[in-house]
């Protein structure tokens, strides 16, 4: 019977071979932006680190400026102070923790006379790899020890590795950085981590990592936003002991279930600094699983979510345009179907043959929404070119690939619905009269 | 004269097709006035005036690699640069700076009138420069004196001299001095970490990011940094721009060897790279309306055409009763205009409910008058004409034929 269907969908379809074909090509162009652009929008806001997502939280205190008097729960700083950071490191709440900053270095290659060069770092705490699923090459990561010492230890990323020691074990050596000689503890291997959560930057993860202590006592050039709503008191103490942030603060906890008994932690903390003179706002403080933070940095940029609304308007359009071509279609083959009626074709069969024809005709234009598709993630991808992650946010990846073949199938045939119905519903009788 | 009651009389009985089209022009209306001002609001972005001389400018980044040196050794590294790179004979002039035009980094101070009242300062972009900075950035001064070399302090980390003096853009100025000209605001005092005196009011010129509304406060103070990085903001004589960066590539770290140019970029590849996600908004925004119009003129030919093709019979009787063609034409034209009227009145409707979403919770452009009513009479008419094809193509059948069958 589909055989049939199939024949006489293929012969009505050739009928009118234009305008099938803007049919499959209206679907098409509907499928092809929608899927652009929620490939973008899931992209962004893909977690890259699920199995984590339970445990991990990105810690927010609100020491913000008392003058601003806001019940916005988004007035409270990102980042931490340097008092708060390391008063929360030493505290025992949190069963992995670590505060970091982003800094830059020069290396001295001690091998041959390679020039200095820069390299991008990040200051940690030795749970740091533990908790983001770092992966090891060689080596692992530095001990608590070195963390309160400040000792001069390195972990270099796997691409450091071997532009200074060509994919050697290194685990041991020297490197000069700034002009200190670092132990190297660790290698990481090659790490993916796009977006890289822990400051959601779609650069790759940097090229070397340092203890925290070590890299505030040797007075690093840091990389990242400060932000002062008071002036700093004079000289790197000052600033240390000043209401700055810029720090990132990460824990990790046992399960979710901990969830509330850290924040309240943080709360009385919090009320604990109020007895200083500090933390003069209401208690606003916050923790965010991973795929909360990203919902929550993301949300001030709300170009994406306007992209997402027009593409999907856009969608409704093309559907309700496909409906409506359909309907006219079906209806302008009356008298075709009213002689297969007269002859024995039931209503349920007519429904079925108008239901495949869409069906052929949806699938042709899934199809063409995924080249579509292809092409306007390329497109993009050529107009965002020297953008961190433009390659990141423009991958079509096999479910997204299934979601829109899938989407041209169940579009057309819902689509298909009603026209169906109606054109199988005239009586012959009717129809037959005319002819 | 246009029959319109009959119109709709036989309207009120075929209305699925109907409906199906003014419901997809109402959606199309929604969408594409919000659209509109999408892409007019990036394009606003993108074109803002910079306020310097595009062309003839660039900036170097160098990095002193020692890391032990003294305020004294890398303020007299930043000199003689300074000087090098002034001397050089097709250079105009030549600052060193912070918050470089389009460099997408810089710093934001907030400034206020009265630091101890509650109300909190107006945040505005900072710059440091000596007496070189606004002669260099092409920056007007419409008030007051620029700094003296004399004034020109060291900026050294975590702090060093407060400067006393500062030099307000024209919005900021306008912004904190609401009601006096700005020639007045001269001699002022502000507030930032310190006290300062206002002593010019300067031209507008481009900050490092993307413009909003505020970004143009800029305020400027007479420093100049010893930090072992160090941006030199360069104009150039006309053509000249990449003859000197070569050159400078080559003779700065002469001056001083142990040090890296991290960075050379011209101003023209800054405001490419800062406007990079602007101008694929404006791309990925107009493609999408030129796709929606394409699909929208396909269906309303295609649905047209079966709508007209199922009615051949009745035009074909009433050409046979004496009606012209141009009867007929007019006839189906009328109808469908009243059925596209119809989808744009409520496409009007929900496009400012879309907009009022918009505008609510993500911070989206209001929709404007006059470029609406266009793009609704743009709209209506391709809608038309996409009627006139297939009801031409109707009205060319012979009567006798389309009587004999259906």
């Amino acid at each position: 019977m589909l055989g049939y269907d199939s024949f006489l969908a293929s012969k009505a379809i050739r009928q009118h071979p234009i305008l099938s074909f803007l049919m499959a090509l209206a679907i098409a162009l509907g499928i092809g932006t929608f899927m652009t652009i929620m490939t973008i929008s899931y992209s962004i806001g893909k977690n890259p680190l699920p199995q984590k997502n339970d445990f991990l939280y990105r810690v927010q205190l609100d020491a913000g400026n008392p003058d601003r008097q806001s019940n916005d729960p988004r007035s409270r700083p990102d980042q931490l102070t340097y008092t708060d950071a390391t008063a929360l490191m030493r505290s025992t709440a949190a069963w992995r923790q670590t505060a970091m900053f982003g800094v830059q270095g020069v290396v001295r290659p001690v091998r041959e006379a390679l020039h200095p060069f820069e390299v991008s770092g990040r200051a940690v705490y030795s749970d740091f790899f533990e908790m983001f699923d770092a992966p090891f090459k060689y080596g692992g990561t530095w001990s608590t020890s070195s963390d309160e010492n400040g000792e001069q230890v390195v972990v270099l990323s796997s691409s450091t590795n071997d532009r200074l020691f060509g994919d050697q074990n290194s685990v041991g050596e020297h490197i000069s950085l700034n002009d200190e000689l670092y132990r190297i503890v660790g290698v990481l291997d090659k790490w993916d981590l796009v977006p890289r959560i822990y400051d959601l930057s779609f650069s790759p993860p940097e090229e070397t990592f340092l203890p925290f202590s070590t890299a505030v006592e040797l007075e690093f050039r840091r990389v990242g936003s400060t932000n002062c709503w008071q002036p700093s008191p004079p000289g790197r103490d000052g600033f240390l002991a000043s209401e700055c942030v810029w720090i990132q603060f990460w824990a990790e906890l046992e399960d979710s279930s901990k969830r509330d008994t850290y924040l309240s932690f943080l709360d009385s903390y919090a009320m604990e600094q109020k007895q200083f003179g500090r933390f003069q706002r209401p208690l606003n403080n916050a923790i965010h699983t991973i795929d909360e933070w990203i919902d929550y940095s993301r949300e001030e940029d709300g170009g994406l979510t306007i992209f997402a609304i027009i593409a999907l308007l856009f969608f409704i359009v093309c559907l309700i345009n496909t409906v409506g071509l359909l309907l006219a279609k079906f209806l302008s083959r009356t008298r075709e179907l009213a002689i297969h009626r007269a002859l024995g074709a039931s209503r349920r069969a007519l429904f079925w043959r108008f239901l495949v024809e869409a069906g052929c005709i949806g699938f042709a234009g899934g199809l063409l929404g995924l080249a579509f598709t292809w092409l306007g993630l390329v497109g993009i991808r050529v107009l965002l070119r020297g953008q961190d992650g433009a390659l990141h946010l423009t991958q079509l990846d096999p479910l997204l690939t299934a979601v829109t073949i899938l989407l041209g199938i169940v579009a057309s045939i819902l689509t298909a619905l009603y026209p169906a119905w109606r054109g199988s519903r005239d009586t012959p009788g009717v129809l037959l009269k005319g002819l | 004269m246009f029959e319109i009651g009959p119109i709709l009389r036989s309207l009120s009985r075929r209305t699925t097709i109907a409906v199906l089209i003014a419901t997809q022009g109402a959606v199309v209306i929604a969408i594409l006035l919000n659209l509109y001002v999408g892409i007019s609001w990036q394009f606003e972005i993108v074109n803002q005036p910079s306020g310097i001389d595009d062309e003839n400018m660039f900036y170097i980044n160098v990095l002193i690699a020692e890391q032990n040196l003294s305020v004294e050794e890398i303020s007299s590294v930043v000199d003689t640069d300074l000087d090098h790179i002034r001397k050089h004979p097709e250079v105009v002039n030549a600052v060193q700076t912070i918050s470089v035009p389009y460099s997408a980094s810089g710093w934001n101070y907030s400034v206020e009138i009265d630091p101890s009242d509650d109300i909190s300062g107006t945040p505005s972009l900072y710059r440091m420069i000596d007496e070189h900075g606004l002669d260099t950035m092409g920056i007007q001064l419409l008030a007051g004196r620029n700094f003296l070399p004399e004034e020109v302090t060291w900026y050294v980390p975590y702090g060093g001299t407060a400067p006393q003096l500062v030099l307000l853009s024209e919005q900021l100025a306008e912004h904190l001095f609401p009601d006096i000209p700005v020639n007045e605001v001269v001699g002022k005092q502000v507030h930032m970490t310190n006290s300062l005196t206002v002593i010019g009011v300067v031209s507008t010129c481009h900050g490092p990011w993307q413009n909003r509304s505020g970004i143009n406060r800029a305020s400027y103070v007479p420093y100049k940094q010893a930090l072992e990085s160090s941006t030199y903001l360069v104009r150039t004589s006309p053509g000249s721009r990449d003859k000197v960066i070569r050159e400078l590539e080559q003779s700065l770290p002469n001056i001083y060897s142990d040090r890296l140019v991290r960075e050379v970029v011209t101003i023209e590849e800054a405001l490419k790279r800062l406007y990079t996600s602007a101008i694929a908004s404006i791309w990925l925004l107009g493609v999408t309306s030129a796709a929606l119009i394409f699909v929208v003129v396909c269906g309303l030919t295609g649905m047209v055409t079966f709508a007209i093709r199922r009615r051949l019979a009745h035009i074909g009787i009433r050409r046979a009763l004496g009606a012209t063609k141009f009867d007929i034409m007019r006839n189906l034209l009328v109808e469908y205009a009243l059925v596209i009227g119809m989808g744009l009145v409520l496409g009007v409707i929900l496009a400012v409910l879309l907009n009022m979403f918009l505008v609510a919770n993500l911070d989206y452009e209001k929709l404007s008058f006059v470029p609406s009513v266009v793009v609704v009479a743009v709209t209506a008419a391709i809608s038309l004409l996409a009627v006139v094809l297939p009801a031409s193509q109707a009205n060319s059948v012979d009567p006798a034929q389309a009587t004999r069958t259906t």
